[in-house]
C-alpha cells in the first residue's frame, strides 16, 4: 500500500493526486503500526466487565490516533498551499509548473 | 522518460518494506515482545491510568506531552492555513455578506440539518465525555462537532456559522485544546511535582481528564471548522 | 525546568491570537520576549549540565518506558542557539509587516518552530522525537510561502512534500522498532535491539530513518527541495530554515546513530562510507551550484547544500575531530548563514532587487548590510579565524587520520580544501558586485541603508561569526565527549 502510494507521488503530475498518494501512504503506516498491537484473541483496550484478560496493546492505537491528526493537518495545509497555487499560477499540474518558471 | 526511475525506486522500496517486515515477530502472540510496556499498562488498570479506556489513559495521562504535541499541529495547521489564504486573498478584500454565501439548497436538506444539528451535538457531547469508559474521546467528538458545523453551513450559509463565535473570541476557543493542556500541565506541576502529572485523588483525576476531553473536542472542533471555512473561501 | 524550553514558546503561540490578534505591534514585542525567554531558559538548563552527563525528566512523573523522557544533554545545549537565532529574527521582521500579510499568525508560526526544534532535540523519546518534529515541520512549510513573492507557494509544497514523505519514513521506522522492542523509548530500544535477532528488520529501519533524516537535512541527492524553498522564504524564514531547521537532519542523525550503536555493527560501517561519500558530493556539487548562481539568496542556500556536506561528511568519517568539527559546525554555520540571509534580506527589501548582477554598487549605499555580507562570506568560507574556520579544520584533521588509503585521504583534503577555495570565489563575486562595480539599476541608486531593527541581528551574527576563533576551542572541547561517544560506541 505505501508503495503504490510513493508511486502515486512520484509520478503522477497533479499536484492534489500527489497529495493523495501521500494520504495513502500515510494510511498504510498507520495500519501497519496498529497491527504491532496485535494479540491474538486478545479485547480492545478497554478495561470493564466481560472484557480481559487478554487485551490488545493500547499504545499503538494512542500513536495512531495522534499520527492521524498530525496527516490532517499536513492535508490542509498542502490544500490551502495548492488553492493559492492555483490562484496564481493558474494550473496545478507540476510539470506544467516548471515549464511557467523557465 | 521519468518514469523507469520511478519504478526501480519503488521497486526497490517495495522489496527492502518486504524482507524486512517479514522478519518482524509475528503479530499475535500474548506476551510477546511488543506487550513489552503495554503488559505494565494493562496490569496498572483503572486506578493507576485514570480510565477504562486504556487508550485514553495513553493519551491523556502517560503520554499526555505526545497529545499536547498533537493539538498544538493540528492549530498552528489553522494558523498556517489562515497565513496562507491570508495571501492570496490580497490586500482589498471585500468582507463578504451573509447572503452571497448561501448556496441554493433544497428545502428538505436545509430542514433536516436544522433538525438533526442539536442530535448531533449531543452525540458528539457524549462522546467526548464518555471517552474514558468506551472508545471515544475529545478529538473523536470533536470531529463529530466540526461535521455538524459544516453542515450547517450548507444549511444557513456562511455568514450565520461565520458570525457564531465573536470576532475577538475567536481564538481563544481554537486554542482551547492547547490551553487547556498547559493549565492541567501547571496544575500537575503544582500538585505532584511534575509538568503533566496528574493529581492523585481519583475524583480529581477524573474531573481533569473529562475536562481535557471536552476543551479537545471543543476546540478541534473550532480548529477543524475554522480550516474549513478558509478553505472554501472563494 | 527542562520543559519550559519548550513549554514557553508553545503556549506563547496558542496565546498570541487571542491576545495580539489585532495589535501586530504588540505581538512583536510578545514574541521576542518568549524567544529571549527561552533562549535564558535554556542557557540555565545547560548551565546545570553535569560534568560530563545529561539531565533527564520524565514527564509527568511517569518514568520510561511507561511514560515520556525528557534528556538534556550537550546536543541539546544547541537549543540556546535555536532560541538566540530566532529572537534576532523576530528582531529583523520588525519592518516586514507590510510584506507578510497576518504578522501576527507569523510571529505564531515562529513560536511554534522554536518550541517544535527545543521538543526535538530534548526528545528522548521516539514519538515524542516524532511529533515535534511535525511541529516543526508544519511551522516552517507555512512560513516559506508567508509572503506575497510570487513562487512561494510552490516553493513551500515542493518542500512539503518531499518533507510529509521523510516524516512517514521517521514513522515507519518507528513502528518497527517497537515491533521489535515493544518500546518507544530511545535508550530502553537502544538496550533491547542488542538482543533482537531479526538483522533484515534493524537494517530496515536503520535504513528509513537515515533516508528520511538525510531528506531534511538536505544532502545531495536529496536537497532538491531546499534550494527553492530557501529562496523563495521571507528574509528572515530563510535565515531560521538554513540556520536551524535543516540542522534538525543532522540532530536525528545523531540520536540515530546513538540508537543503533550495540545492535547495527557491519550495517553502521556501511552507512558511515555512504555519508562520507554523499558528504563530499554535496561539499563539491552544492559550491560549484553557488558559484553559478544569479540570484542572491539562491546562491546562499546552495552554499547551506555544500556546507551539509561538510558536516555528514565529518559524520561519515566518524573520527572525533571529525566529529566534534561537525558538531561544531552545525552551530557556527548556523550563525553565519542566518547573518547571511538577514543581511541578504536587508539587501534585497531596500532594493527590491534579487539578482548578484543588479545590487553592483550597493556596498557603498548601505555600507553596514553590505559590509556584514561581505564579512558573513568570508566566514562561511572558512578563513581563518573565523566561524567556519573552526568546523572544517576539525574535519580535515578527521581526514587526515583513520588510516585510510593514501589517494582516499588526499582526495578527501582535496575536497575539504576545494569547497573552501569555491566558497572564497562566490563570496568575492558578491563582494566585487556590491563594492567595486558601479551600479546598473536605478533602484540601488536610491537605496538608504536598512532600519536599525534588521541591522542590530544581522551585525551580532555576523560579529559572533568573524569573532569565532575565540570561542572556537571552547566550544570543540564541549562537544568532544559526544563525539567520543559517538566514536567509541
Amino acid at each position: 500500500m505505501f508503495c503504490t502510494g510513493l508511486y502515486i507521488l512520484l509520478v503522477r503530475q497533479n499536484l492534489v493526486k500527489k497529495l493523495i498518494g501521500l494520504n495513502i501512504m500515510e494510511t498504510a503506516v498507520f495500519a501497519f503500526i496498529v497491527t504491532t498491537g496485535m494479540v491474538e484473541g486478545g479485547d480492545p483496550p478497554v478495561l470493564g466487565a466481560g472484557t480481559g484478560p487478554v487485551f490488545v496493546s493500547p499504545l499503538p492505537h494512542a500513536l495512531v490516533l495522534t499520527g492521524i491528526v498530525v496527516a490532517v493537518s499536513m492535508t490542509a495545509l498542502a490544500l490551502a498551499l495548492i488553492v493559492r497555487i492555483k490562484r496564481e499560477h493558474g494550473t496545478i499540474e507540476l510539470d506544467e509548473l516548471i515549464r511557467a518558471r523557465q | 522518460m521519468r518514469h523507469p526511475v520511478y519504478k526501480a525506486v519503488v521497486v526497490l522500496f517495495a522489496t527492502a518494506m518486504l524482507v524486512g517486515l517479514l522478519q518482524l515477530p509475528p503479530p499475535g502472540t500474548a506476551g510477546a515482545v511488543h506487550m513489552h510496556v503495554s503488559a505494565d499498562y494493562v496490569a496498572g488498570g483503572a486506578e493507576a491510568g485514570g480510565a477504562s479506556n486504556l487508550v485514553t489513559a495513553v493519551l491523556l495521562n502517560y503520554r499526555g506531552l505526545d497529545t499536547f504535541g498533537e493539538v498544538m499541529v493540528i492549530f498552528s495547521a489553522l494558523i498556517a492555513v489562515l497565513l496562507v489564504r491570508a495571501v492570496a486573498a490580497g490586500p482589498d478584500e471585500q468582507p463578504r455578506s451573509a447572503d452571497r454565501e448561501r448556496l441554493p439548497v433544497s428545502p428538505v436538506v436545509h430542514y433536516v440539518v436544522r433538525v438533526l444539528a442539536p442530535f448531533l451535538a449531543a452525540f458528539a457531547l457524549f462522546v467526548m465525555i464518555s471517552g474514558d469508559v468506551m472508545p471515544g474521546g475529545g478529538f473523536q467528538g470533536g470531529v463529530m462537532l466540526a461535521a455538524m458545523m459544516i453542515l450547517l453551513t450548507l444549511a444557513l450559509g456562511r455568514g450565520r456559522v461565520d458570525g457564531m463565535i465573536r470576532g475577538g473570541a475567536r481564538f481563544w476557543v481554537r486554542a482551547a485544546a492547547p490551553l487547556a493542556f498547559l493549565l492541567v500541565a501547571a496544575i500537575g506541576l503544582a500538585a505532584t511535582g511534575w509538568w503533566f502529572g496528574l493529581p492523585g485523588p481519583a475524583p480529581v483525576r477524573h474531573a481533569l481528564m473529562v475536562a481535557l476531553e471536552v476543551a479537545i473536542g471543543i476546540g478541534g472542533a473550532a480548529v477543524l471548522t475554522g480550516i474549513f471555512l478558509a478553505l472554501s473561501e472563494d | 525546568m527542562v520543559p519550559l524550553v519548550f513549554l514557553l514558546p508553545l503556549a506563547a503561540a496558542a496565546l498570541l491570537p487571542a491576545l495580539f490578534g489585532a495589535r501586530p505591534r504588540l505581538a512583536w514585542y510578545a514574541a521576542l520576549a518568549v524567544a529571549l525567554a527561552t533562549t535564558v531558559a535554556a542557557a540555565v538548563v545547560a548551565g546545570a549540565l553535569p560534568a560530563a552527563g545529561e539531565l533527564r525528566y520524565a514527564v509527568g512523573g511517569w518514568a520510561a518506558p511507561l511514560g515520556i523522557e525528557l534528556r538534556f544533554d550537550r546536543i541539546a545545549a544547541v537549543t540556546v542557539a535555536f532560541g538566540a537565532v530566532t529572537a534576532l529574527a523576530i528582531t529583523f521582521s520588525r519592518t516586514l509587516t507590510d510584506s507578510v500579510p497576518r504578522p501576527v499568525l507569523f510571529y505564531t508560526l515562529v513560536l511554534v518552530n522554536l518550541g517544535g526544534l527545543n521538543g526535538f532535540a530534548l526528545a528522548a523519546d521516539l514519538f515524542n522525537l516524532f511529533v515535534f518534529m511535525e511541529l516543526l515541520s508544519v511551522s516552517a512549510y507555512a512560513l516559506v510561502a508567508a509572503t506575497r513573492q510570487p513562487g512561494a507557494a510552490l516553493a513551500a509544497i515542493k518542500y512539503l512534500l518531499p518533507g510529509a514523505v521523510s516524516s512517514l519514513l521517521v514513522l515507519f521506522a518507528i513502528g518497527v522498532l517497537f515491533a521489535l522492542t515493544g518500546s518507544l523509548n530511545m535508550a530502553d530500544v537502544g538496550a533491547r535491539l542488542a538482543g533482537v535477532e531479526a538483522p533484515a528488520a534493524v537494517a530496515l529501519a536503520l535504513g528509513a530513518l537515515t533516508v528520511g533524516f538525510l531528506v531534511k537535512a538536505a544532502l545531495f541527492p536529496l536537497h532538491f527541495w531546499l534550494p527553492d524553498a530557501h529562496s523563495a522564504a521571507p528574509g528572515p524564514v530563510s535565515a531560521l530554515l538554513s540556520a536551524l531547521v535543516v540542522k534538525v537532519g543532522v540532530l536525528g542523525l545523531l540520536r540515530t546513530f546513538e540508537l543503533f550503536g550495540a545492535a547495527a555493527g557491519p550495517g553502521l560501517l556501511r552507512l558511515e562510507t555512504l555519508l562520507t561519500v554523499l558528504g563530499a558530493v554535496a561539499v563539491v556539487a552544492g559550491a560549484v551550484a553557488a558559484v553559478v548562481q544569479h540570484e542572491l539568496k539562491r546562491m546562499l542556500a546552495y552554499s547551506t547544500v555544500s556546507n551539509i556536506g561538510y558536516i555528514v561528511l565529518g559524520l561519515g568519517l566518524a573520527t572525533t575531530a571529525s566529529v566534534a568539527g561537525s558538531i561544531a559546525h552545525v552551530f557556527y554555520h548556523g550563525l553565519t548563514k542566518a547573518g547571511l540571509f538577514l543581511a541578504a534580506a536587508a539587501l534585497v527589501d531596500r532594493t527590491g532587487l534579487h539578482d548578484i548582477d543588479d545590487l553592483r554598487g550597493l556596498g557603498h549605499r548601505m555600507p553596514w548590510s553590505a559590509t556584514a555580507l561581505s564579512a558573513g562570506m568570508i566566514a562561511v568560507a572558512g578563513v581563518p579565524p573565523t566561524a567556519g574556520f573552526v568546523g572544517k579544520w576539525q574535519i580535515a584533521l578527521g581526514a587526515l587520520e583513520g588510516g585510510r588509503p593514501l589517494p582516499v585521504t588526499v582526495l578527501l583534503v582535496t575536497v575539504v580544501l576545494g569547497g573552501a577555495l569555491l566558497a572564497l570565489a562566490y563570496g568575492i563575486r558578491v563582494i566585487n558586485a556590491l563594492f567595486f562595480r558601479a551600479p546598473t539599476h536605478h533602484r540601488v541608486v536610491a537605496a538608504r541603508e536598512a532600519p536599525l531593527s534588521m541591522l542590530v541581528p544581522l551585525v551580532v551574527l555576523i560579529g559572533l561569526a568573524l569573532s569565532a576563533g575565540l570561542s572556537g576551542a571552547a566550544v570543540i572541547e564541549f562537544v568532544r565527549p559526544v563525539a567520543e561517544a559517538f566514536v567509541g560506541r
